[in-house]
């Protein structure tokens, strides 16, 4: 590849996506292209003696720069093929071109025009740039870009090669400062390639309010405020635009303080549009979930920020511990504001020039360095504020010179800051994006959980707990939440609805007493029946029935499983919303677990007085033995069967009689005896499951029964108890008190444990209930999703809105092994797409990161090289074999995704993080 | 508290070491807790004070009676989102101001809310001051008519209120309170906080809040405590902490000199 007319030749890789075509370098000298198609002017195949292949491309720049594909001549034909198509689509985003370049400073100062109109540039060019322009060698750092810009091509077409990191780390110059900010960030493409965005926010939005908008307007005049420009209506005006703007675009992050300081900071450099999209970029992919509701970001960083001082300077890192300072009270502010407002203002944008060039390794690199320098200090800090104050002092002096005792002159003329940054590269280099973004992937599920449980425990404060201890309400937070989360499979891939659930509906209901009292897992008895069968003799003996029956059986049970719990549902909802608060939820358990034996008895006698006349009626008293059955359907033994049996004996005799006597003793009697029957049969080889069925049909008096039911009894008892329904049908006849119902409790020794504390026992909120349900992943997302509400509404957003939908959800909530795979993915598939501008800021080392997602999907590699090379080539390498069918891959990938480059983009990282 | 004070307290009597005092400054965004704390320490007042990120860290002596107290203040980040922050600063504080601006009622609500989150959380002894701040903006468009207005004042603070006003209105000089100090002060009572309004532009009750507290903090206590829980053996290096901290204490040096500070 060459460059103008040094002809300078790199070896690489070339991916081309829809609109971008990126050359990553992959020998030690640095060389990163990401060009978009539609700054192509021309492209022609050489002419070439030789077998290779090669393609001369013109730039808008009028820079030559020339491909040699090395690798099979159809797969280079295939390679032009795909790169003609493209570039015939991008014809029409060429005409946006010219307008879009009068708005780079670039442009003004390569055709010596004096500058660029006063909306397209920043507050500096009116309000003056801070610093002293001599002092910062503005005049000679702009003639080295001049030349650069020459050399290399300028904004969108500009290569960056080796010199390119050593002018980003002298400091840049004032007026290009903001363009090249753009260029690093890639927040220029993401400009270029959205023109009008911005105005139209603004304009779609204009005269409306939200909650961010009142922040914003608090903060306006609290940003920066000594710079001149922002104690004038036209620094505040272009802060408000770009801050709003943002909250429009991402509402759910809206502003965060500390987004003011640094839009204001930018603002002096960059126009309202280039402000808008740098800020895009930094609060998409630079600083993920810094700004956020939960700031989660930003404590992952630190929390980062931590080990690494453990790993570089352990004995810092022992003292800080022993003495509780917490690392994060002095460093949290250095991220979120990127140093602005903890050193002089001309010190901070010289980090912000490496920071956007370089990624977040910087701040750590720069906080790492100003702990070591200030090392022996710190060390004799004692507590936070002898802390606070070492490191106030040394922001305060970053002027003064490091070695002012020194001999040679040169030394003495070091500042502070200079040494900062030498320290900063120099002994803190092996920290590599990376390094960090490795890092943030294996903590993030701790700041996960950490937020989640502060949520929790915030939320737990203001709940009543009644009588359960707080162990327990943490397991009823738990599983209340996770309930709300993957209670509803119906939701899941749906959009944003879930991150409001605040409450459990009747559905989720069922699945949340499931979570904690074995008898409501209503909905996974098919898999128990199931499960169960593999030898067990209850579903053996079971199985010999007809497997209709026991199927119907089931319907039959799981809807009075429903009924009843859905009547406790409606118990606990006691201000009738018809959804269950937290409260609710705590309340109404409280009053179960904790009740004694008579407002047992009481609850469920309410529960089946479903007219409220105070009586239980026949069916509703046979509703009771029925609710009762299902309650104990996985209880094993006779035990049980037999107390129903006594429970529905006693009651048809006690209640009280209101009419026709005689047919209802009668109607009773058939019931109970076959109640009777079903007792008698278990005493054979039936268990209690299979018996429970049945005594429950008998009761019901369905015809299903029939085919259960063993030869004999079932002739005799059919007519009858057929009958029996029919009189219930026809008249209700007797009426059972809550006295008499409780004599008939208590008149049975188990039913008398059941109601004294069996059915509280059933709850189990501190040992696991049967099958584990509360995977600890699955917590910490529950944490995370009912965090939604206040604090981390990002996170739960990002999940939803972000991320491709179902997919990413799968790999989220099957939590840490799941999301590398995930994200690899994730990011070949885009990579077609991102490589370009990702890549790109995320500057030359991540070449590794494209190579990865040109290994899993081939995006266009070209096949080995041998580097022979005229004098202007530029080569390609890869493994040949695979290539093949990789491009084709590719190509589709291509038409799919089209031109939603940025959206991809913003998903790649955005789900990288997360 | 930390070793500093075990070497202090060994000394306070006769050589006048400072007690250390941590003292957390929280409340909604823009109610002028910086401000607060700003007049405090360096007797100043700025028209546009940044939004505090994270929190900010100041201290400041005061002699009260015959000690002299060090406040080691932590001013906290209002806006909701930094909440979470919040236990990292006031966990082992012996003090907390929450701030609310009298002319906004909602910040009333999220003092109280505070108020309640230290109570459960931070350290059981702690003093909370409730300090109700901007009262200039209320006084001094009203300080002519209060004698004749002093009844209708609560009848106006409800209006105040239905109107909800944006606060951005404020050259509109008499500028309305929405808090009516018998709201505040009842509450206060029925926490059992101290209670203070204050200015933070013209200074106003600004030094109580903190002589109050002062006078609250079982100082004898955390001076036993410390001495109890600290052996000897740092001693020696207790020396070099100080003069970091005098070192600090240049800058505030201007306070010191105006003799017993503040307060």
């Amino acid at each position: 590849m060459v460059q103008g007319e040094k002809n300078d030749m790199y070896h690489g890789r070339l991916y081309m996506s829809g609109s971008f075509l990126c050359f990553i370098c992959v020998e030690a000298k640095p060389c990163v292209l990401a060009l978009p198609l539609f700054t192509i002017r021309r492209v022609e195949r050489m002419n070439s003696s030789s077998a290779s292949y090669a393609l001369n491309i013109l730039t808008w720049h009028q820079m030559r720069i020339i491909f040699r594909l090395n690798g099979p001549r159809t797969q280079c034909e295939k390679f032009c093929g795909t790169l003609k198509t493209n570039l015939k689509l991008q014809v029409r985003a060429m005409r946006a071109l010219k307008p879009f370049l009068a708005t780079c400073f670039s442009e003004a100062l390569l055709a010596d025009r004096p500058d660029i109109a006063e909306n397209d540039s920043g507050l500096g060019w009116v309000f003056e740039f801070p610093g002293d322009p001599k002092k910062l060698k503005n005049k000679s750092k702009t003639k080295l870009w001049h030349q650069y810009f020459k050399d290399n091509g300028r904004n969108l077409t500009m290569t960056k090669v080796d010199i390119f990191p050593k002018l980003i780390r002298v400091g840049l110059p004032n007026k290009l400062r903001g363009e090249i900010w753009e260029a690093c960030s890639g927040s220029l493409f993401l400009r270029s390639m959205n023109q009008g965005e911005y105005a139209r926010l603004l304009k779609d939005n204009e005269g409306k309010m939200s909650l961010s908008l009142e922040e914003i307007e608090k903060d306006l005049n609290r940003s920066l405020p000594e710079y001149q420009a922002y104690q004038d209506i036209k620094g505040i005006n272009r802060l408000r635009n770009v801050l709003s703007a943002y909250a429009w675009k991402n509402p759910d992050l809206g502003y965060c303080q500390a987004m003011n300081i640094v839009t204001s900071a930018i603002l002096i450099y960059q126009s309202e549009e280039q402000a808008f999209w740098t800020l895009n970029v930094l609060c998409d992919r630079l600083l993920p979930g810094y700004y956020s509701t939960s700031m989660y970001g930003a404590l992952l960083d630190q929390t980062i920020l931590e080990h690494l001082l453990d790993k570089t300077m352990p004995i810092l890192s022992k003292h800080l511990k022993k003495v509780d300072v917490q690392l994060s009270v002095a460093c949290l502010p250095w991220f979120l504001s990127l140093f602005i407002n903890s050193m002089p203002l001309v010190y901070a944008f010289r980090i912000l020039d490496c920071f956007f060039f370089e990624g977040p390794k910087i701040l750590f690199q720069i906080s790492l360095a100003v702990l070591k320098v200030n090392g022996d200090d710190l060390l004799a800090a004692k507590d936070d504020g002898a802390f606070m104050d070492v490191l106030k002092k040394y922001f305060s002096t970053l002027d003064d010179s490091a070695f002012p005792n020194s001999t040679n002159p040169k030394a003495r003329a070091l500042t502070k800051f200079n040494e900062l940054m030498s320290v900063a590269f120099r002994e803190f280099e092996s920290i590599t994006p990376e390094m960090v973004a490795e890092l943030r992937r294996n903590h993030q599920l701790k700041i996960v959980h950490n937020i989640g449980s502060f949520t929790k425990r915030s939320q737990l404060r203001n709940i009543s707990p009644g009588k359960f201890t707080k162990d327990e309400m943490s397991v009823i937070y738990d599983r209340f939440y996770s309930t709300l989360f993957y209670g509803r499979p119906q939701n899941r891939s749906g959009s944003n609805k879930q991150g409001e659930a605040r409450a459990l509906d009747a559905t989720t209901f069922v699945s949340f007493l499931g979570s904690i009292a074995h008898w409501a897992q209503v909905d996974d008895e098919a898999n128990n029946d199931d499960n169960s069968a593999n030898g067990s003799s209850p579903s053996r003996h079971r199985r010999r029935g007809s497997n209709a029956t026991t199927a119907t059986a089931r319907e039959r049970r799981q809807v009075v499983g429903r009924h009843f719990i859905s009547r406790l549902f409606e118990r606990f909802d006691q201000n009738n919303t018809g959804t269950l608060s937290l409260q609710e939820v705590t309340t109404g358990l409280d009053d179960i677990i904790h009740g004694d034996l008579m407002t047992q008895i009481q609850l469920f006698f309410d529960m089946h007085d479903l007219n409220k006349d105070g009586t239980l009626s026949r069916d509703e008293i046979l509703g009771m033995s029925e609710s009762l059955l299902f309650i104990f359907r996985f209880d094993d033994g006779d035990t049980y069967l037999s107390a129903i049996s006594n429970f529905i004996r006693n009651a048809f005799e006690f209640a009280e009689k209101v009419d026709l006597p005689q047919k209802k003793t009668a109607a009773a009697a058939a019931l109970v005896d076959r109640a009777d029957a079903a007792e008698t049969k278990t005493e054979g080889a039936e268990t209690g499951v299979s018996s429970s069925l049945e005594v429950k049909e008998t009761a019901h008096a369905s015809k299903e029964e029939k085919e259960e039911i063993k030869e004999g009894k079932t002739n005799e008892e059919d007519p009858r108890s057929v009958s029996a329904t029919a009189q219930s049908n026809e008249e209700p006849e007797i009426q059972m008190s809550l006295p008499t119902f409780r004599m008939v409790v208590l008149a049975d020794e188990t039913l008398e444990k059941f109601f004294d504390s069996g059915f509280a026992a059933s709850f189990r909120l501190l040992e696991p209930v049967d099958r584990q349900r509360g995977l600890f992943a699955k917590e910490v997302f529950d944490s995370l999703l009912s965090e939604g509400r206040k604090l981390a509404g990002g996170i739960a957003n990002n999940i939803q809105n972000r991320g491709a939908g179902g997919r990413t959800q799968k790999s989220l909530s099957s939590s840490a092994p799941g999301t590398p795979g995930e994200e690899k993915s994730s990011a070949a598939t885009t990579l077609g797409q991102s490589s370009s501008s990702a890549s790109l800021s995320e500057k030359v080392s991540s070449s590794a990161a494209a190579d990865e997602g040109g290994d899993e999907k081939g995006v266009n590699v070209i096949s080995e090289s041998d580097g022979m090379a005229e004098k202007k080539s530029a080569t390609q390498t890869d493994s040949e074999k695979e290539s093949e069918n990789e491009e084709e891959e590719e190509d589709e990938d291509e038409d799919a995704e089209g031109d939603d480059l940025l959206d991809e983009v913003d998903k790649v990282t955005n789900f990288k993080f997360i | 508290m930390s070793q500093t004070n075990d070497a202090a307290s060994q000394v306070i009597a006769n050589n006048m070491k400072p007690v250390q005092v941590k003292l957390v400054l929280l409340g909604e965004a823009a109610v002028g807790k910086s401000s607060l704390v700003l007049r405090f320490v360096n007797d100043e007042f700025q028209e546009n004070k940044e939004p505090t990120i994270g929190a900010a860290f100041l201290t400041q002596k005061c002699r009260l009676e015959d000690k002299v107290i060090k406040f080691e203040i932590w001013d906290t980040a209002g806006q909701e989102r930094f909440h979470s922050l919040a236990p990292m600063y006031y966990r082992n504080a012996q003090a907390a101001v929450v701030v609310y601006d009298v002319t906004k009622a909602s910040s009333l609500e999220k003092a109280k809310s505070w108020v309640k989150e230290l109570q459960r959380q931070a350290n059981p002894n702690i003093v909370i001051a409730l300090t109700g701040n901007k009262v200039d903006l209320v006084s001094t468009g009203r300080k002519g008519r209060r004698t004749s207005e002093s009844d209708q004042d609560e009848e106006e603070e409800q209006e105040a209120m239905d109107l909800d006003e944006d606060e951005e209105d404020d050259e509109d000089y008499g500028i309305s309170r929405q808090v009516p100090t018998e709201e505040a002060s009842a509450y206060a009572q029925e926490a059992g906080l101290l209670f203070f309004e204050t200015s933070a532009k013209n200074g106003e009750g600004v030094a109580e809040v903190f002589t109050e507290i002062a006078k609250k903090i079982p100082l004898e206590h955390i001076l036993s405590s410390t001495r109890g829980s600290r052996a000897g053996g740092v001693g020696g290096s207790n020396g070099r902490v100080d003069l970091q901290n005098g070192a600090n204490g240049q800058r505030l040096g201007g306070q010191q000199d105006k003799g017993g500070c503040a307060c």
